[in-house]
C-alpha cells in the first residue's frame, strides 16, 4: 500500500464534501452556526483526516492492530460527540424532524435502543470471525468506518442531542449510561486482552510496526480499548457530575413545583 | 448534651414497643427491625469470628505450636475471613445500618420493598448457617480453602469432604440476600426521596449506598457465575477448573476478582458513609467539598471494575497486563485521596467534640491511610511479587478492614445507637474501648509488616522457631488478646447501655440529617407527615437556618428553631402500612433446604422447591393490592417511576452481568476445548426457526399488555397464552435439542464445549421456563378476570422480564449458533 506521508484522496474528499454540506446548509437555511459549534465542527474534520489518512491509516494498512484499535476509539468517541456538538439546532431540525425520519430516529436514539444498536455493532465487528473478513484492507473496511461514526452518533445523541424535541437525559442518566457502558466495552476488550493467542488472522502475519510482535501488539490493542476508553469515559462523566452539581447548587428551588411529584404534595397538603 | 432541642410527646409507639412477641419478629417488615435483626446476627457472627481470629493468633504464639493443628487453622482463616467479610462486615453496614437508615435519611416511611427486604434477611440467615453446615457432622468439616478458595484446590479430587461444599452453597445463598438488598436499597434510594431532596441534597451516607449498591448489582453475578461453575464441577462432575480438561484455574480468579474488588468497596464506601455522617456534628462544620466527595465515590466505583487484575500478578498475566492494572490501581488512590483530605478539612476549624464516636472516625482516617499507602505499594507489580502472600499482605488488609471498615462500623454505633434504641452508649466505657483498640489494634498488626519482610508466609500453622518470626508473633498474639478485651467491653457497653444506659433524646448530637427529627426510638412509620427537604443538611436547616450556620444552642436562642419537621399537629393523614409476612421466612427455610438437598439426600431440593414456590406465590397473592397502580406512592416517588418498575430493570441491569459472564467464558473456552464435539454439531435450521418462535411471542406480549391496558380482559387473556404457549414452544424445541446431543453422547461432562454450552444455554432455558409460569399465571389471573387496565403494571412487568429474556437469546444465538465456525490452529 502507500507510503506515510500519503493522504488518501477519496477520503479527504469526502472530509471537504462534509464541511461542503455543513457549509451550504447553512447557505440555504440563511442562519450563521455560532462560533463554538463552528470550531467543533473544524476539530472533528481535523480528527477525522487524522485517524483516516496518514500515519495511522498507513499503520493500520501495515498490520498494526493497536492503532486500529485507536482509530475506531476516535470514530466512536471523539469525532460523533464534536458532530453533535457543531450541529445548531436549525440545521438538526431540518433533517431529523423530517416525516420519515423523524418516528425511526425516535425509535432508534431511546436511550435502552441507543446503548443496545452501539453495544451489539460494537461487539460483532471484534467478533474475531466477522473481523476476519472486515479487517484487513478489503473494501467493506471503509465502510466499517462509515457504520462506526454512525452508531457513534446514535449512542452520543441521548447524551448531547442538539434538539430540544429530542430532550437529552438528565444528568445522573448520563452517568448511569456511560458507567453501564463500560459492560460491553470490557468485555469486549478484557478477553482480547488477555487471549493467549493471537485472535485475528490479519493480525498473525508478521512483521509488526514498531518492533512489537502480533501478541504484544493484540494486548496493546485491547488496552487502549479498555483502559484508553475508560479514562476518557471518566473526564466525560466527571464534565457532566460537575455540571450536574453546579446547577443543583444554583438552582435550588426549595420546592421544585415545576416536577409534578412535588406540586402534587404541596397541594395535597395545602388542602 | 450541646443542644437539646424539646421532643415531641408522640403519641404513637415506638417501632419496638408494638407489636410484640417472637412472631412479630419473625414477621416483621418494618425496615428499622429486621436492620435490628442483622444487627444481632451479625454481631453474634463477630464474636464467632474473633473468636476464630484469636485461636488463630494463639496457635501462631509461639513457634512449633501444635495447639490446634493444620487441619483446623486452615479451616479458622478461611472461616474467619468468610465470616469477617460476608457475615460481619457486609451485614453490618447494609443490614443494619444502611437497612436503618436509608427511609429515615431520605425521609420515607420504608424501603421500596418491605417484604423483599425481610427475605434478604432470612436467605442471609440460612446461609450463614449452611455456612458453619460443616460443624455438625465434625469439627474437621469446615471450609478450608481460604476465603478466596482458589480453583483448582477447591476441586473435589483435592477437597473430597463436605468443606467446599458448604462454602460453595453458602456463598450463593448469601449472594442472593446481598443482590435483593442491593437491588431494594437503590429503588429505595432513585425513587423514594421525600419531595425537594435532590441528589446534590442527599446526605453523604446515602451517596455512599447509592454507589455500593450499583456495584453489588453489577459485581455479584460475577461470582455467581463462578460459584455455579465450582458447584457443577463438584457435583456434575464437570471440568471448568481442571487442567487436565484443556480449562485453566485462573478463570475462576477472573471471575471471583471482578467481583472481588468491587466487593473491597461495596465494604469500604459504606464505612466511608458513616464516616461523613458522624465527622459532621462533631465538628459543627458542613461536609467540606460536597460535590467533590459524592463525585469521588462515583469515580472509585467506576474505576473499581478495571483493577481486578491486581490481585493477580503472580499468575503471569505478562508485562502489559501487569502494568496496565498497576497503573489503573494507582488511579483510585486519586478519588480517595479526594475523601481523605476533604474530611480532615472537615475537621479543620471546626469546634471538635471528641465523643467516642468521633474517636473512631479519626482513628479511621489515619489507620485507613495507613492501609491504601500499604495498598499503593502492592500496586507495583515487582514490589507485589515479594509481598504477594506473606504477612505484609495481612497486615494491609486489616488496616484497611479493621482499621478502616470496622472503626467506621463501630463509630456508626456510638453515633447512631441512642436513634435506634432510644438509649446512649456508656461514653466512659466507650472511650476505654477505643484507646484500648487504637493501642491494640495497632499492635497485632503493625509488626505484620516486619513479619511480611522478614518473609513470613501467611496461611501456614506454624513455623520454626530462630527465624526472626518469634518475638513479633508473640507480640502480636499478646495484642491480639487484648483487642479481644477491647470488643468484650463493646459488648458489655451494648447490653448494659440497652438496658440501663442514659435515655436519648430525639436529637442528642445536635444532628444535621432528617433521622435526628423524629423520637428515638422512631415509631413504626418514621415520620408522621414526610418531610419536605429545602437544603442540604436538611434537619440543620430546619433547626439553625442554613447549613453554614454554626449553631447557638437554640434553647439560648428562644428554641423556636427545633420544631421537628412535620410535626403531629400539622396533619393526621392515614398513615397505611403493609402487614406482616410470614413468607419471607419460609422462602429461607426453602432454599435452606434445596441447598441441603444437594449435599444429603435429593429429595430435599423438591420439598424446598415447593416450599419456594409456595412463599413466592404466597407473597404475590398476600395483598389484594396485587399488579395495581398506587397513585398514592407514585405520585409520591422521586421519579414518577413505580418502584416494581424500576425494581425490575435495576435486576435486569445484574442479569446482563450474570449473561455477559458466562458468554465470556464460552467465549474463552471454545478454543480451549480438547476436540470431540463442538459447535458444529448445532442444529441451526431447527434453532432458527425456535428464535423465530420467540420473537413472536415477544409481538404476542406487546398485544397482550395493549390490550390490558386497554381493559380488555378477553384478549388479554389469549395473548398472554399465546406467549406463553410460544415459549413452551421454544422450550419443546430446547429439550429435543438437548435430547438429541445427550443421544449423540455429548454430556455435561463430554468437555469443555459441552459444559459451557449447556450451562450458558441452559440457564437461558430456565429463564423462559420461569417466564412461561409467569406468563401462565398472568394469563390464568387475566382470564379470571382479574386483571385489566388498573393492573395492567403486572403484565408490564412480566412483560420487561419476557422482553429482556429473549434479546439474550438474540445475542446467544447469534453469537454461538451462528457464528460458530470458530477454532483458529
Ligand atoms: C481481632 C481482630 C482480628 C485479628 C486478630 C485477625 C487476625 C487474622 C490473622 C492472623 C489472619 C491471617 C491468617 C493466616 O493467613 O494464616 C487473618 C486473616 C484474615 N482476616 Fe483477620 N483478624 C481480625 C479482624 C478481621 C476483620 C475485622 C476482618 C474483616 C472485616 C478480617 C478479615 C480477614 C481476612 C479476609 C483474612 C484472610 C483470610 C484468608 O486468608 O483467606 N479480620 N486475620
Ligand atoms: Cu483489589
Amino acid at each position: 500500500m502507500g507510503s506515510m506521508g500519503e493522504y488518501s484522496p477519496s477520503v479527504i474528499g469526502a472530509i471537504l464534501a462534509l464541511a461542503g454540506i455543513y457549509a451550504g446548509a447553512s447557505w440555504k437555511l440563511g442562519k450563521r452556526p455560532g462560533s463554538r459549534q463552528i470550531l467543533a465542527l473544524g476539530l472533528a474534520l481535523i480528527i477525522m483526516c487524522f485517524a483516516l489518512t496518514g500515519p495511522i491509516d498507513y499503520y493500520v494498512r501495515e498490520r498494526s492492530f493497536a492503532l486500529y484499535i485507536f482509530q475506531q476509539m476516535l470514530l466512536v468517541f471523539v469525532i460523533p460527540p464534536l458532530i453533535l456538538l457543531s450541529l445548531p439546532d436549525w440545521m438538526a431540525r431540518a433533517v431529523f424532524t423530517r416525516p420519515w425520519i423523524e418516528p425511526a430516529w425516535r425509535i432508534i436514539t431511546r436511550p435502552v435502543v441507543a446503548f443496545l444498536t452501539f453495544s451489539s455493532a460494537f461487539t460483532l465487528i471484534h467478533y474475531p470471525l466477522l473481523c476476519d473478513h472486515i479487517c484487513h484492507v478489503r473494501p467493506p473496511y471503509g465502510d466499517i468506518r462509515d457504520l462506526l461514526l454512525i452508531v457513534g452518533i446514535v449512542l452520543w445523541w441521548p447524551l448531547l442531542s442538539p434538539l430540544p424535541e429530542f430532550p437529552r437525559m438528565s444528568y445522573p442518566t448520563q452517568i448511569m449510561y456511560l458507567f453501564l457502558l463500560m459492560i460491553p466495552m470490557t468485555a469486549v476488550a478484557a478477553p482480547i486482552t488477555m487471549a493467549e493467542t493471537v485472535l485475528y488472522m490479519f493480525y498473525r502475519v508478521e512483521p509488526h510496526p514498531f518492533g512489537l510482535t502480533a501478541h504484544a501488539d493484540q494486548v496493546l490493542g485491547g488496552l487502549i480499548m479498555w483502559v484508553g476508553q475508560g479514562v476518557y469515559l471518566m473526564c466525560i462523566f466527571t464534565a457532566i457530575f460537575f455540571r450536574w452539581s453546579r446547577r443543583d447548587d444554583r438552582e435550588i428551588p426549595a420546592i421544585n413545583l415545576r416536577r409534578a411529584a412535588d406540586l402534587r404534595i404541596v397541594q395535597r397538603r395545602s388542602a | 448534651m450541646a443542644a437539646q432541642p424539646k421532643t415531641l410527646e408522640y403519641e404513637y409507639p415506638n417501632y419496638l414497643q408494638d407489636p410484640r412477641g417472637i412472631w412479630s419478629w419473625l414477621t416483621t417488615i418494618d425496615h428499622k427491625r429486621i436492620a435490628i435483626l442483622y444487627g444481632v446476627s451479625a454481631l453474634f457472627f463477630m464474636m464467632v469470628g474473633g473468636l476464630e481470629a484469636m485461636l488463630i493468633r494463639a496457635q501462631l504464639m509461639v513457634p512449633n505450636n501444635h495447639l490446634i493443628g493444620a487441619a483446623i487453622y486452615n479451616e479458622l482463616f478461611t472461616m474467619h475471613g468468610t465470616t469477617m467479610i460476608f457475615l460481619v462486615v457486609m451485614p453490618l453496614e447494609l443490614g443494619f445500618f444502611a437497612n436503618f437508615m436509608i427511609p429515615l435519611h431520605i425521609g420515607a416511611r420504608d424501603v421500596a420493598f418491605p417484604r423483599l427486604n425481610a427475605l434478604s434477611y432470612w436467605v442471609f440467615i440460612a446461609g450463614a448457617i449452611f455456612l458453619h453446615l460443616g460443624l455438625v457432622r465434625s469439627l474437621a468439616g469446615m471450609p478450608d480453602a481460604g476465603w478466596f478458595g482458589y480453583a483448582n484446590l477447591t476441586e473435589r479430587m483435592y477437597s473430597p469432604g463436605i468443606n467446599i461444599d458448604t462454602w460453595v452453597l453458602g456463598l450463593l445463598i448469601l449472594g442472593v440476600s446481598t443482590l435483593l438488598s442491593g437491588l431494594n436499597f437503590f429503588v429505595t434510594i432513585v425513587n423514594m426521596r421525600a419531595p425537594g431532596m435532590t441528589f446534590m441534597r442527599m446526605p453523604m451516607f446515602m451517596w455512599a449506598m447509592l454507589v455500593t449498591t450499583i456495584l453489588i448489582l453489577l459485581a455479584f453475578p460475577a461470582l455467581t457465575v463462578g460459584l455455579v461453575f465450582l458447584f457443577a464441577d463438584r457435583f456434575l462432575d464437570t471440568h471448568f477448573y481442571r487442567v487436565s480438561a484443556g480449562a485453566t484455574p485462573i478463570l475462576w480468579q477472573h471471575l471471583f476478582w471482578i467481583f472481588g474488588h468491587p466487593e473491597v468497596y461495596i465494604m469500604a464506601l459504606p464505612a466511608f458513609g458513616i464516616i461523613s455522617e458522624v465527622i459532621t456534628p462533631f465538628s459543627r462544620k458542613p461536609l467540606f467539598g460536597y460535590p467533590m466527595m459524592a463525585y469521588s465515590l462515583v469515580l472509585i466505583a467506576f474505576l473499581s471494575y478495571g483493577v481486578w487484575g491486581h490481585h493477580m500478578f503472580a499468575t503471569g498475566m505478562g508485562p502489559i497486563a501487569d502494568s496496565t492494572f498497576a497503573i489503573t490501581t494507582m488511579l483510585i488512590a486519586i478519588p480517595t485521596g479526594i475523601k481523605i483530605f476533604s474530611w480532615i478539612a472537615t475537621v479543620w476549624g471546626g469546634r471538635l467534640r471528641f465523643t467516642t464516636a468521633m474517636l473512631f472516625t479519626l482513628g479511621f482516617i489515619v489507620e485507613f491511610t495507613a492501609g491504601g499507602l500499604s495498598g499503593v505499594m502492592h500496586a507495583s507489580p515487582p514490589v507485589d511479587l515479594q509481598q504477594t502472600d506473606s504477612y505484609i499482605v495481612v497486615a494491609h488488609f486489616h488496616y484497611v478492614l479493621f482499621g478502616g471498615m470496622m472503626m467506621g462500623i463501630l463509630a456508626g454505633f456510638y453515633y447512631w445507637w441512642p436513634k435506634i434504641t432510644g438509649r446512649m452508649l456508656n461514653e466512659t466505657i466507650g472511650k476505654w474501648q477505643f484507646w484500648i483498640t487504637l493501642w491494640a489494634f495497632n499492635g497485632t498488626f503493625f509488626p505484620m509488616h516486619f513479619l511480611g519482610v522478614l518473609g513470613m508466609p501467611r496461611r501456614i500453622y506454624t513455623y520454626a522457631p530462630n527465624m526472626g518470626w518469634d518475638f513479633w508473633n508473640y507480640f502480636e498474639s499478646i495484642n491480639a488478646f487484648i483487642l479481644g478485651f477491647a470488643f468484650l467491653l463493646f459488648f458489655i457497653n451494648l447490653v448494659w447501655s440497652t438496658l440501663h444506659g442514659e435515655h436519648s433524646s430525639a436529637d442528642p448530637w445536635d444532628g444535621r440529617t432528617l433521622e435526628w427529627s423524629i423520637p428515638s426510638p422512631p415509631p413504626a412509620f418514621n415520620f408522621v407527615t414526610i418531610p419536605m427537604v429545602t437544603a442540604r443538611d436538611a434537619f440543620w436547616v430546619r433547626k439553625y437556618g442554613s447549613v453554614g450556620a454554626h449553631g447557638v444552642a437554640p434553647a439560648i436562642s428562644g428554641g423556636a428553631a427545633a420544631a421537628p419537621v412535620g410535626a403531629p399537629a400539622e396533619v393526621h393523614e392515614h398513615i397505611h402500612m403493609p402487614a406482616p409476612s410470614i413468607y419471607p421466612l419460609i422462602f429461607g427455610l426453602g432454599l435452606f433446604m434445596a441447598a441441603l438437598g444437594c449435599m444429603i439426600w435429593i429429595r430435599l431440593i423438591l420439598i424446598g422447591g415447593a416450599l419456594i414456590l409456595m412463599s413466592i406465590l404466597g407473597m404475590v397473592f398476600e395483598y389484594p393490592t396485587f399488579g395495581q397502580f398506587n397513585p398514592e406512592a407514585l405520585a409520591e416517588s422521586t421519579l414518577g417511576l413505580d418502584n416494581r418498575k424500576l425494581g425490575m430493570w435495576a435486576f435486569l441491569g445484574s442479569e446482563c452481568v450474570f449473561f455477559a459472564s458466562l458468554i465470556s467464558t464460552y467465549m474463552v473456552y471454545k478454543d480451549r476445548n480438547l476436540g470431540g464435539f463442538d459447535a458444529m454439531i448445532l442444529n441451526i435450521p431447527l434453532t432458527s426457526f425456535s428464535t423465530f418462535i420467540l420473537l413472536t411471542s415477544s409481538l404476542l406480549m406487546v398485544l397482550a399488555l395493549a390490550a390490558v391496558q386497554r381493559d380488555d380482559r378477553k384478549w388479554g387473556a389469549i395473548w398472554l397464552f399465546g406467549t406463553a404457549f410460544f415459549g413452551m414452544i421454544f422450550l419443546g424445541g430446547q429439550a429435543y435439542e438437548f435430547t438429541d446431543f445427550v443421544l449423540q453422547g455429548l454430556k455435561i461432562q463430554t468437555n469443555l464445549f459441552g459444559q459451557t454450552f449447556y450451562t450458558l444455554v441452559g440457564f437461558h432455558g430456565i429463564h423462559v421456563l420461569i417466564g412461561v409460569c409467569w406468563l401462565l399465571v398472568l394469563a390464568f389471573t387475566t382470564a379470571a378476570g382479574k386483571i385489566g387496565k388498573d393492573r395492567s403494571l403486572a403484565v408490564e412487568i412480566g412483560g420487561l422480564y419476557w422482553h429482556f429474556v429473549d434479546i439474550v437469546w438474540v445475542v446467544i444465538f447469534t453469537l454461538i449458533y451462528l457464528m460458530r465456525t470458530v477454532k483458529h490452529a
